[in-house]
């Protein structure tokens, strides 16, 4: 029975760390309509910088709250000064923003790759647990103190985030933005500033994730491809916008993973793919998705 | 008569030609050795390694084998067989290589030795440590510097189980190197009297916690875990262990990829007092390993570390092999290059820094002894090996038939 509870948190714990990443992505491609495989480098770019700052200043606080900025600022540069415009001439189909923002992803890696191995002679980086949160605590087994806070800061950042979508008005602006950009601007809103800066905060959000990830498992040249398809599955189970969706799309997956590890080794490698053809075929717009507008 | 002279002339003109061309061709010997290993990739840093080592044995020779200048082309085989086999066909065709080597990936390793077969080209194995390398898909042209994965395990295993070990859970990814680590463990380990409780093979790659494996190795009640990870998957194994609290409890046990020195930095400290098996470490005292950390120092300015050690053979190798191949035939690199091999094979390597090499019939290496490290504090506080214990080297799998 332990077990079980064990691998629950597990499941907690992975999932949450899955939707610091997926939260972002969903909004972006819900709200915005934008495809952002780029989502994976931001969340790189933040355990990169989380380790500069990490080894500058010596504290995994500062890192946490310090690194997000970088990626959020070169968000708001991406979608302010390159997407924007782009979809403005017409260039907003889901192929030219997927190859685009695909394109920049390996350009990061490439730049990371260059600045950290090439010219430092990095390859396997990592930032150090804070005190209090390195060790375990007992709770029946030994069950490491910062899985709990990673599930923590997902929950939080969950509310958060939900609270600030559905419950204040600079969210109401971005989903009206959405449904009718001419008459949001003639209401005297600055629409594509504020597209900018939800698309900033979803790229500061997979940021965090990256510090967060940085502590626990390790910082590398792969880490973004490989958090990008859990991040995807997400979303086509959460369904396009949604916080509610997305939180238990991640979940699902999380849980998927865990469980099959545990219980069901042979599935373990394909269980959240079987999933997501699952789902496809029978709920394409995902659990909490918006059926496509057709105006 | 005016056109037979310049017929004359010609004919002369070409034959001075030959003769210049003939004398510059005696005079500016050189021969091709192909450097083909993963530059880009998850073994990028490995790849480093071998070209520093390589980089060192050329300069210890001068640049030269047996009167030859050595001119050494890079190709970068990235990980993947597919790459891997063109760039040994480019070596081989527009590069005319006598001999190439540093191979680091199994799957590219196993892919190198059938283009090597076919094109009667010799083929020298820096790591690809596959058992099937030497044994299934072995033949005149292929030799291999590093080990077996069964030799290394398989020996591991027999000496936790000599030292009163009797249960242990493996752990490793669910790849063929993976499976074949967790054989040859099993092999010397079971053989000695040991048991394996249970086999955890994690999807390579995609595994993104350790937590419920870990949880399932607590529930066995094992005696350690003994485990084969390497890089990134490496540092989020250990480092997971700890913070489960287990270090005390069930010790995580494996060989030289699993706490490697590059890693260190990235296991922020967690890996103190572990202790592994490995074939080399800068820790050695002997006068060769001595001779090759100062060498190496002084060129690079730090401590060579295992894929140091055996980029260093297999560079040596093949230089020496090919000096060899060449003197024997009197000067110049033979026409049946399997010639290269086999004098690379008869090779007594006594001065290697993992301790004295030879190669057995499958021609692959054996080294005399492995050894057994800890990883502890050092003067300036900065982890370093120990070298704790040494035991004999274990032996391939059967199955090379040439």
């Amino acid at each position: 029975m332990t077990f079980f509870l064990f691998n629950l948190l597990n499941g907690l714990q992975l999932s949450m760390l899955i939707f610091l990443m997926a939260i972002g992505l969903t909004v972006i491609f819900g709200l915005m309509d934008i495809l952002n495989l780029a989502h994976g480098a931001f969340y790189m770019v933040g355990a990169y910088f989380g380790y500069v700052v990490f080894q500058m200043v010596g504290s995994f606080w500062v890192a946490l709250l310090v690194a997000p900025l970088l990626p959020l600022i070169l968000g708001f540069i991406l979608q302010y000064f390159v997407l924007q415009p782009l979809i403005d001439r017409g260039r907003s189909a889901h192929l030219d923003m997927a190859l685009l923002t695909f394109g920049l992803l390996f350009f990061t890696i490439g730049l990371i790759d260059l600045i950290f191995f090439e010219m430092l002679g990095l390859t396997f980086m990592s930032i150090d647990k804070p005190a209090g949160l390195e060790s375990y605590v007992d709770i029946g087994t030994f069950y490491p103190a910062y899985r709990l806070f990673i599930i923590a800061i997902g929950l939080l950042v969950a509310l958060v985030v939900w609270l600030l979508l559905e419950r204040t008005v600079i969210g109401a602006v971005v989903r009206a933005g959405v449904d009718d950009r001419e008459m949001v601007r003639a209401m005297g809103v600055n629409v594509y500033a504020v597209f900018a800066s939800v698309f900033a905060l979803g790229c500061g959000l997979a940021g965090l994730a990256g510090v967060v990830a940085g502590a626990e498992l390790s910082i590398n040249i792969d880490m973004g491809v490989q958090i990008l398809i859990p991040t995807l599955v997400v979303v086509v189970l959460g369904g396009l916008g949604s916080v509610k969706g997305c939180f238990i799309g991640s979940l699902i997956v999380g849980m998927a993973e865990t469980m099959s590890q545990a219980y069901v080794p042979v599935l373990a490698l394909f269980a959240t793919y079987m999933l997501l053809a699952i789902m496809l075929i029978f709920r394409p717009q995902g659990f909490f998705g918006r059926t496509p507008k057709t105006v | 008569m005016v056109a037979l002279r310049t017929a004359a002339s010609l004919v002369a003109g070409a034959g001075m030609l030959v003769a210049a061309s003939n004398v510059a061709f005696a005079e500016d010997k050189t021969v091709k050795v192909g450097l083909l290993t993963d530059y880009s990739g998850v073994f990028a840093q490995l790849a480093k390694d071998v070209d520093d080592a390589w980089m060192l044995a050329l300069e210890e020779r001068g640049g030269m084998v047996a009167g030859h200048k050595v001119e050494i082309i890079r190709e970068d085989s990235e990980n993947s067989p597919q790459v891997g086999v063109q760039k040994a066909n480019k070596l081989i065709k527009s590069d005319n290589v006598a001999i190439f080597g540093g191979s680091i990936s199994s799957g590219v390793g196993i892919a190198l030795a059938g283009v090597a077969g076919q094109e009667k080209t010799p083929y020298v194995a820096g790591f690809s440590i596959a058992d099937p390398l030497t044994g299934k898909f072995c033949n005149p042209y292929v030799a291999r510097t590093s080990f077996s994965a069964n030799a290394l395990q398989s020996a591991a295993g027999r000496y936790w189980a000599d030292q009163g070990v009797k249960t242990a859970v493996f752990m490793g990814p669910d790849y063929a190197a993976g499976q074949a680590m967790l054989k040859g463990f099993k092999n010397g380990f079971e053989a000695a009297g040991g048991q394996v409780l249970l086999e955890e093979l994690t999807p390579f790659k995609t595994t993104k916690d350790w937590g419920p494996s870990l949880l399932k190795a607590q529930q066995t009640g094992a005696d350690m875990i003994y485990t084969f990870y390497a890089g990134s998957e490496a540092v989020q194994v250990v480092k997971q262990h700890a913070a489960f609290g287990m270090q005390e409890r069930m010790p995580l046990r494996g060989a030289m990829w699993i706490y490697d020195e590059a890693l260190w930095d990235a296991m922020g400290g967690v890996q103190m007092g572990a202790i592994h098996v490995t074939n080399y470490t800068n820790a050695l005292d002997t006068e060769a390993s001595e001779r090759f950390e100062k060498a190496f120092m002084e060129k690079y300015g730090r401590l060579p570390v295992a894929s140091n050690a055996m980029g260093y053979t297999n560079a040596v190798a093949i230089f020496d092999g090919l000096a060899k191949a060449i003197e024997a035939n009197g000067g110049s690199v033979p026409e049946d290059k399997a010639l290269i091999i086999d004098a690379l094979s008869s090779l007594k390597i006594d001065d290697d820094p993992r301790g004295p090499v030879s190669f057995n019939d499958s021609h692959n290496a054996m080294q005399e002894t492995l050894y057994m490290v800890q990883i502890v504090e050092g003067p300036d506080g900065k982890p370093v090996h120990k070298v704790i214990d040494t035991f004999p080297y274990g032996e391939d799998l059967p199955g090379c038939e040439m």
